[in-house]
């Protein structure tokens, strides 16, 4: 990368040292924030489905209403008892009465619950991953009569799917972007051949090669992304802030499981950097592939 | 040797037709020796250029067949263009030298093309210079200089890396008498260190300078003389101004 950037002897008093065109790195900037966003919001996503699909999609909570206590018993220990012999199902934990009493204390008060108020007895369960909860919750029932068996991913489904259509769209954008960067720089590059046409002439009768004369091109093209990519990374630096400020505000779990780790913000540190290489790459063949047509 | 007995440069039956119009160059056959000092003169649109360009390798020919160095190049590899490029110095009739460097940089070029470590290049660089009268002037863009002393940066420019040929146009059309003799001069010392000198030029005066130079003579496109009987045989003074 640094080799792309570095002016080689020999090289340096070639060429004039003008960027490719005026408003082109103002475009990649443009281009490239777009693609840091894009990129951001893939990767929150991500991080969104990851948790929702990791803890919250394979969880269910299955809760005993019986009215008998006897019986209520009868079913719980049974219900355990299969939970925990069942190999589907990851990890078992009942919900305790103080932990229960608590949940709902909000709506019965201090005093609601005393033993003459039957409070359910409830159960969360994870089940191990390509296991259906439709074969489980038949078993569930078939130990617990009275059992009601609440799916955590069929309440997220809806959610879950918009997460998805958002960061399809997003990955499309960030593959948009990266086409439009390269047409950007086939561009660039060829109305600077065209510019610099009689000294590309020159050149090769001096003897210089395609390659040479390249290696100018590429480097311009890469300079100028990594100036676009930088101030593109630097704005989309600044709205990702903004963003994270008022996710933080609002408390939510779904939204506050959508966040970067500092793993994703390097990566998207790297966007610059990989777009300017893509560019020299670009720059280096549209350079060679025009030349090749001359003599 | 070789490559003496059969000419560094050879063309046969070489024709060019640029475009669909009539051909430029007709049926040009002629051998240059290695170490010859040749003047290509002719009426103005005669092809002298055109037949420059197929020396310097700036052009194709339509038919016909041009060895130099020893090597095809008709149907050579484009590839390999850029180191044969490299062995010849041009001086050309509109001196193309690019408008963003200064006369030294423009001096420096085929140095630095040619992967010339850059402390190598400023003493060669500034004695060339100094040697076509430019000394003070290395920092002048082209813009700035007048058309002699851009004519004589362009000769600069072409003998900097000590061409095996050296293929100059009209060299001499923009200076004074005493600096053309100067120049001739120079290209004379490049001759006798063993590079081969083709001058294309319609100035007389020059051609009786040089005595063991060979004349050749194009006239609409062809050479009226391909036995080469009416060519000048080396050492015989070929042309005198009345
Ligand atoms: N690139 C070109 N395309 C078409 N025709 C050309 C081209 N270059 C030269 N010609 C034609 O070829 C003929 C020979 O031109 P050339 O430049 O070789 O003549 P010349 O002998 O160098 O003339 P001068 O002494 O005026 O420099 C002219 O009729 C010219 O119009
Ligand atoms: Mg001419």
């Amino acid at each position: 990368m640094m080799r792309l950037l570095r002016p080689v002897a020999g090289e340096r008093q070639l060429l004039p040292e003008t960027r490719l065109t005026g408003p082109v790195p103002w475009m990649l900037a443009i281009m490239m924030l777009m693609a840091v966003l894009a990129a951001a919001a893939t990767l929150a996503i991500d991080n969104g489905v990851a948790r929702i699909g990791g803890d919250l999609e394979r969880r269910i909570t299955i809760q005993l209403v019986e009215p008998n206590p006897d019986r209520m018993e009868i079913q719980r220990a049974a219900l355990l008892g299969y939970l925990r012999r069942e190999p589907a199902i990851a990890h078992v934990q009942e919900v305790g009465a103080d932990e229960l009493k608590r949940l709902l204390a909000p709506w019965l008060g201090d005093t609601g619950l005393g033993a003459d108020l039957p409070v359910p007895a409830m159960v969360d369960a994870e089940i191990r991953a390509g296991v259906a909860i439709s074969a489980i919750s038949r078993r569930i029932m078939a130990v617990a009569p009275s059992a009601r068996i609440d799916n955590h991913a069929a309440a997220l489904a809806p959610v879950a799917q918009l997460m998805g259509t958002v960061r399809a769209i997003a990955v499309m954008v960030l593959a948009m972007m990266l086409v439009a960067i390269m047409a950007a720089i086939v561009l660039a590059v060829r109305a600077a051949l065209d510019t610099h046409r009689s000294t590309i002439d020159v050149m090769h009768l001096m003897g210089a090669t395609d390659a040479q004369l390249a290696q100018h091109f590429q480097r311009r093209a890469a300079v100028d992304t990594l100036f676009g990519g930088t101030v593109g990374l630097g704005v989309a630096a600044l709205l990702l802030w903004l963003l994270s400020q008022q996710v933080a505000a609002m408390e939510s779990e779904l939204a506050g499981a959508a966040t970067l780790s500092v793993a994703d913000l390097a990566l998207l540190a790297t966007v610059p950097i990989i777009g300017a290489t893509v560019a020299a790459l670009v720059a280096r063949v549209t350079v060679i592939r025009t030349l090749r047509k001359m003599l | 040797m070789a490559l003496a007995m059969s000419g560094i440069v050879q063309f046969e039956n070489v024709g060019l037709r640029y475009g669909t119009g009539a051909e430029t160059l007709s049926d040009i056959s002629f051998t240059l020796r290695q170490g010859g000092f040749y003047f290509l003169t002719g009426p103005s649109g005669a092809g002298k250029t055109s037949l420059l360009k197929l020396l310097y390798l700036a052009q194709r020919p339509s038919r016909g067949m041009i060895r130099m160095f020893d090597q095809d190049i008709v149907t050579m590899s484009r590839d390999l263009l850029p180191g044969l490029r490299r062995r010849i110095g041009v001086v050309f009739q509109d001196f193309r030298l690019l408008p963003h460097l200064s006369a030294f940089d423009n001096v420096a070029l085929p140095l630095r093309i040619a992967g010339v470590r850059e402390r190598e290049i400023y003493a060669p660089v500034h004695e060339m210079l100094n040697w076509v009268g430019l000394g003070e002037r290395g920092a002048a863009r082209p813009a700035t200089l007048s058309g002699g002393e851009q004519q004589r940066v362009a000769i600069a420019r072409a003998v900097i890396a000590r061409p095996e040929v050296l293929i100059a146009d009209e060299p001499t059309g923009n200076v004074d008498p005493d600096m053309a003799a100067r120049l001739l001069y120079l290209f004379e010392a490049l001759n006798r260190l063993g590079t081969t000198i083709i001058v294309a030029t319609h100035d007389l005066h020059l051609l009786s300078r040089i005595t063991s130079a060979e004349i050749i003579r194009i006239d609409a496109g062809r050479i009226p003389d391909p036995t080469g009987q009416l060519r000048n045989p080396v050492g015989v003074k070929p042309y005198r101004t009345p």
